[in-house]
């Protein structure tokens, strides 16, 4: 995927702390990762994991009288968390484009289809009105909008669930961004929706080659989109690597109990019935609160080692680190787990 | 299908009037939400109703419980008509039916305690009272998994799955023998989701409960379910037992709906081959012609326009679908001339 080209994007250290009434909030704690060109990165957690602060955090969303970010996060060779605001404004649209949730909130209500896309356009170039319109007519029949024309001209409400995503896919693509991020982009839509959705991305993303970050807590969405995976747990990445490393040998016990507790249509019944599922005790920490050592430590089934609750467990390659995406995790308890065949817990 | 039924629809219809003009003037047309659903949801069983948005999933499961009016066809529950019950009569059967609501943040009172939420069926119904009631609420909530401590409580102060089961608590209070469960897990995440549907899993086992599983999550559903329901544009277009449905589905509607739930095996994936079905779902304010899945079915063939398909046996043994691939079985339409369909 990144055979040598520079990477779209480096993140690097990323920290985000925010100001709350309970004391800071260490939403987001040392998150490194690089997005090639044409490669999806999936990044994985429950609610409060981090995941959507950490690309807010990216584009300058944050606001900044809350929100403290650190590290580093070059796009394209420029840093995006020391840019001048005029500067990421201008970045915002070719650098790197958003697609948020909700497709029924993210729209203007109040103004046409053609309104919203024309200003993302021509904020980023200088083309008028006429040649800017036609460019939003093609970018709607690009996402499979059917007639385009017509639908430049009507209403965010006259349209549904799955057309609204496709015209925020549209804006978030209308200045050709080398970087595409999804927050769980088709999580508020059926699922013959969604994969509509999720086959206009890869295509876009093949013919452009788009870096996309991909951010759900879907684990399926997951293994058909990502090259490379990311699961995130109390702000930290706690394992890495290939989209089959993660889902088929999942090492971090977090992993493996977030797959253990998806109820899987591919997962045969036994007597005709399907087993329970394996569930993750507890709730996750509050960020105002982690725990001190690792941060999965007390809903952990394994505890297998006595610095699990003292010393945090670095990211660490687990099997060969000579290749080109290692598969990493930051877990005190690889001992008995990598080796030990198929892991309970893990797939079936 | 063995056993004796407990709920039976028949021809059942929820239609809504649309865009009436002021307050008096006509209404300028229907929406089919549940358009003739026939139903059987046997004793002891989990029946899962999926389909996408809109397809009338909820409007159902509402029917069912008499919380949205019916406008024709029957519901029997346990043998009595609720369509025509007076009011004492559906309070009764009210008790023997909760139902759990998908949003456990805007499900429950946040001025009350947990006490008092799951202690109001009691009194409604008049079952316990004092001491009793204490004990009666100590006990129901320890049955969800929860601390009988947290009585005193107030929803802010727990988790989203913790409401989910204070939710569900409250809707066994009057000891009912059909639950209605309407995107209960829908809201929670991964790991709560698999705690909340292994309790309501156990619950069914342990109480004998009869469950209407409704859900837009098929991995979710065929995971809960016995038998398994397919809702599309207000009607049933196919059922039959969880595992038929689940791996040879006969209707090309749910064969794409299945085949579009991604499934976290990134080589399975690979592999699969997604029916991607074009355009969305009809309104259900204008409803296709004959088989209401035709405008967006791959083999959509003559009979199509103007049969509308009746379930009909195929597959595995209690497995039905209306589809006319099958055999073409069903109502001949007659075709109003704006192509909405009147069902004789």
């Amino acid at each position: 995927m990144t055979a040598g080209a520079p990477p779209v994007l480096e993140v690097e250290d990323l920290r985000v702390r925010l100001r709350t009434p309970r004391g800071p909030a260490d939403v987001v704690n040392g998150l490194s990762y690089t997005v090639g060109a044409g490669e999806t990165v999936a990044v994985v957690g429950e609610s409060g994991s981090g995941k959507s602060v950490s690309v807010l955090a990216l584009l300058g969303l944050l606001p900044a009288r809350v929100a403290t970010v650190t590290g580093r996060a070059v796009l394209q060779g420029e840093d995006l968390l020391t840019m001048k605001p005029e500067r990421l404004r201008q970045v915002r649209g070719p650098g790197a484009g958003m697609v948020f949730q909700d497709p029924m909130t993210s729209l203007n209500p109040v103004l046409t289809i053609g309104r919203q896309l024309v200003e993302g356009i021509r904020a980023h170039g200088d083309v008028d009105k006429a040649a800017a319109r036609r460019r939003a007519a093609e970018l709607l029949a690009e996402v499979g909008l059917p007639d385009p024309e017509g639908t430049l001209d009507r209403y965010p409400h006259e349209l549904s669930g799955g057309m609204r995503q496709r015209v925020i896919i549209a804006i978030a693509l209308s200045n050709s961004p080398a970087l595409l991020i999804a927050d769980e982009a088709t999580t508020a839509l059926d699922v013959t929706v969604q994969a509509q959705i999720i086959d206009l991305v890869e295509k876009l993303q093949a013919e452009r080659g788009t870096g996309v970050i991909w951010i759900t807590h879907d684990l399926g969405v997951v293994a058909g989109i990502a090259d490379r995976v990311l699961v995130m747990y109390g702000g930290r990445c706690v394992e890495d690597g290939t989209v089959d490393d993660v889902l088929e040998n999942p090492v971090h016990p977090y992993t493996r109990g977030l797959l253990g507790a998806l109820p899987d249509l591919a997962q045969p019944a036994v007597d005709g019935v399907v087993p329970d599922l394996a569930t993750v005790p507890g709730v996750p920490p509050a960020p105002t609160d982690l725990p001190k050592g690792c941060v999965f430590w007390p809903r952990c089934p394994v505890r297998g080692d006595a610095r699990c609750e003292t010393e945090q467990p670095p990211l660490a390659v687990i099997g060969s680190a000579d290749v080109a995406l290692p598969h990493r995790a930051a877990t005190w308890c690889l001992e008995g787990t990598s080796g030990a065949g198929s892991p309970e817990g893990g797939l079936r | 299908m063995s056993g004796d039924v407990l709920v039976s629809a028949r021809g059942l219809e929820v239609h809504f009037p649309i865009g009436g003009r002021g307050l008096r003037g006509k209404p300028a047309g229907v929406l089919r939400a549940v358009d003739g659903v026939d139903l059987d949801i046997v004793r002891g069983e989990t029946l899962g109703l999926v389909g996408e948005s809109g397809c009338g999933k909820s409007t159902l499961g509402n029917a069912l419980l008499r919380l949205v009016p019916t406008t024709g066809g029957s519901i029997m529950y346990d043998g009595t008509d609720i369509t025509s019950l007076d009011r004492r009569g559906l309070k009764e059967m009210r008790r023997r039916a909760g139902m759990v609501f998908q949003d456990p943040f805007a499900s429950l009172d946040p001025r009350r305690t947990v006490a008092q939420t799951v202690s109001e069926p009691l009194e409604v119904h008049g079952l316990r009272k004092g001491r009793d009631k204490a004990a009666r609420v100590a006990e129901l909530l320890e049955l969800v998994g929860l601390d009988a401590g947290v009585a005193g409580r107030y929803p802010h102060e727990f988790s989203g799955g913790q409401r989910q089961r204070v939710g569900i608590a409250r809707a066994l209070a009057g000891e009912p023998d059909f639950l209605v469960c309407d995107e209960a897990i829908a809201s929670l995440d991964v790991s709560v989701q698999a705690q909340v549907l292994n309790l309501l899993r156990r619950l069914q086992r342990q109480l004998g409960l009869t469950l209407l599983f409704i859900s837009h999550d098929l991995s979710a559903v065929r995971h809960i379910s016995d038998r398994i329901a397919v809702m599309y544009l207000g009607r049933v277009v196919e059922i039959g037992p969880a595992e038929a449905v689940g791996t040879d589905p006969q209707m090309p509607y749910t064969q794409a709906l299945l085949s579009a739930v991604p499934l976290p095996h990134p080589k399975l994936e690979r592999e699969r081959k997604r029916i991607v079905l074009t355009g969305d779902v009809p309104s259900p304010a204008a409803v296709p012609s004959g088989c209401r899945f035709r405008t967006r079915c791959p083999y959509v063939f003559e009979p199509c326009d103007d049969v509308d398909p009746a379930l009909q046996p195929v597959g595995a043994p209690g497995q039905q679908a209306a589809c006319h691939l099958h055999g073409v079985v069903g109502t001949p339409v007659s075709t109003t001339p704006d192509g909405v369909t009147t069902t004789p």
